[in-house]
């Protein structure tokens, strides 16, 4: 459908900066705003962005998640038992049926189980990574910090320059 | 507010008839919402009573701190040197303000900016030196403060012992973040195991901080700061927590300088890996601080665009600037955060 939701945004936004902004005087309205011209700005680009992110995301976390599991799933420590069980889940789980169209909301659902799975990782690695064989704490450690490293710089486009400015 | 509703809150508190002229919520009021209330009181010699309002907003407020909290700091205050407005009352729960939580004190007259602090040249150059150094001098007298004396201690909690200041911090903030963020945020714990295994143990004294402070936070008239406003974050702390989240301070004259005659006025030094190491963690507590926020953006209490604008945009961006210098020295880390800081302002 034209024009798109990008299209719209992004015209949205312009009227704001051209036909409204010059107008506005009163602070409070002008700072309001600005906080919505921020946020337009995140909507234009993260409305074409976020499925395919989350997507790509998905795959690589659960690559990821795999081999961390192989390596952990030998442990008999409570917190890398716990942990292993947790992963192998949600590795396991049946997301959508095959044949449903991806929504955001869905991948969304199946991305934030895999961040609080990472963040527990992170938790583990430094609160019990000595109850696993040498060397292999500081592989999943390294491998989970590149990771989210590079998830950051890839979604860097949904929040600068949009948030760049003052927020209000 | 309307105006007839504050005055007539003000009437009952104050068991004198009182005449509200003008209310107005200050800008930008981000963590609380301050209003100045303009009022005469009384029948035929009318005096004026002009006061400031601090209400918690909607959403709870963007510091994970309640409104008792700072209203107790500003308590115990009154009476010290520390130059403040004077405390009138804190209440909530009532008819008034929806029942949020509140706090009334005396309007102080002056501004929180300073005039001429942006003149470029000679002029503007000798401005930023005195502003830098008056700033310096009322944080000297804040951290030199007998705070047991005072009563802080009552309002605050004290750390073991002046070394172990930081760890205290650190458990305090690292318990909000978890506590309230509204997301996992793995980077942000790997960021907290390298500031914890960083955390420094020199501190020599502890001294009451006051958090956000600096230009836009203070009271200025005719070149001093008449008083000290909002205690939102206060602490008894290592002192160099106040110069790493000082709005700027050190950037308006030379760093070295202005440290020079905070010591020479507060007569003892701040410990520069220290301060390295507190302009890291207030980015931390920055992001706990715009994180929390969001809760009453997403529960509908407070659906103001700059909510998802600070809450999300902003402490994502800080969020990437932190997972950049995880694991670099504490200095160098510290060195590159102020630089970018210095260069997306």
């Amino acid at each position: 459908m034209r024009p798109s939701v990008k299209e719209i945004i992004d015209g949205m936004s312009w009227v704001l900066d051209t036909r409204v902004a010059p107008h506005v005087t009163q602070k409070w309205a002008a700072s309001y705003l600005r906080s919505i011209k921020g946020l337009l700005l995140h909507l234009s680009e993260r409305v074409e962005k976020e499925g395919e992110l989350l997507f790509n995301d998905n795959q690589v976390v659960r690559e990821l998640l795999k081999r961390q599991l192989e390596r952990i799933v030998d442990s008999d420590d409570e917190v890398w038992v716990n942990l292993g069980r947790e992963t192998e889940e949600a590795l396991q789980k049946q997301w959508r049926k095959p044949e449903v169209y991806l929504t955001v909301a869905s991948l969304e659902e199946e991305n934030l189980c895999y961040r609080r799975i990472v963040d527990s990782l992170i938790k583990a690695v430094h609160e019990n990574g000595s109850s696993l064989p040498a060397g292999v704490t500081s592989l999943i450690h390294e491998e989970t910090v590149v990771y989210l490293k590079e998830k950051i710089e890839k979604e860097k486009d949904l929040y600068d320059p949009a948030f760049s400015g003052s927020p209000y | 507010m309307e105006l007839a509703v504050v005055a007539r809150y003000l009437t009952e508190k104050f068991g004198e008839e009182t005449e509200v002229k003008s209310c107005y919520q200050t800008f930008p009021g981000m963590s609380r919402e301050t209003w100045f209330v303009f009022a005469e009181q009384g029948k035929a010699a009318k005096k004026d009573c002009n006061l400031v309002i601090r209400v918690n907003p909607p959403s709870g407020g963007g510091v994970p701190v309640p409104l008792e909290v700072e209203w107790g700091v500003y308590e115990k205050l009154w009476g010290s040197p520390v130059p403040i407005a004077k405390p009138l009352w804190f209440d909530k729960g009532i008819d008034f303000a929806e029942g949020r939580a509140h706090m009334v004190r005396e309007l102080v007259d002056g501004q929180t900016e300073v005039e001429g602090v942006d003149l470029p040249g000679e002029e503007g150059d000798r401005i930023r030196k005195h502003t830098a150094f008056k700033h310096a001098e009322r944080l000297a007298q804040l951290h030199s403060l007998d705070w047991e004396k005072y009563g802080l201690n009552e309002v605050l909690p004290v750390p073991s012992s002046p070394s172990q200041s930081m760890r205290l911090e650190f458990e305090i903030w690292k318990k909000r973040w978890e506590e309230g963020k509204t997301d996992p945020f793995p980077i942000i714990s790997e960021a907290l195991y390298w500031l914890e295994e960083n955390l420094p143990t020199d501190t020599k004294r502890i001294s009451l901080t006051k958090g956000n402070n600096g230009l836009g936070e203070e009271i200025w008239r005719d070149g001093e700061i008449v008083a000290m406003s909002d205690f939102e974050l206060a602490a008894l702390s290592d002192p160099a927590q106040d110069w790493a989240f000082s709005q700027g301070m050190l950037q308006l004259h030379d760093r070295e300088e202005t440290l020079q005659h905070y010591e020479e006025h507060a007569g003892f030094s701040i410990s520069r890996p220290t301060l390295a190491f507190c302009e890291l963690w207030m980015t931390f507590k920055a992001i706990v601080c715009l994180n929390s926020t969001l809760e009453g953006y997403l529960d509908g209490r407070d659906l103001r665009p700059v909510l998802a604008n600070m809450g999300l945009g902003t402490s994502k961006r800080m969020e990437s600037s932190l997972a950049g210098v995880i694991g670099m020295d504490i200095q160098e880390a510290a060195a590159v955060m102020t630089g970018r800081r210095r260069k997306q302002s």
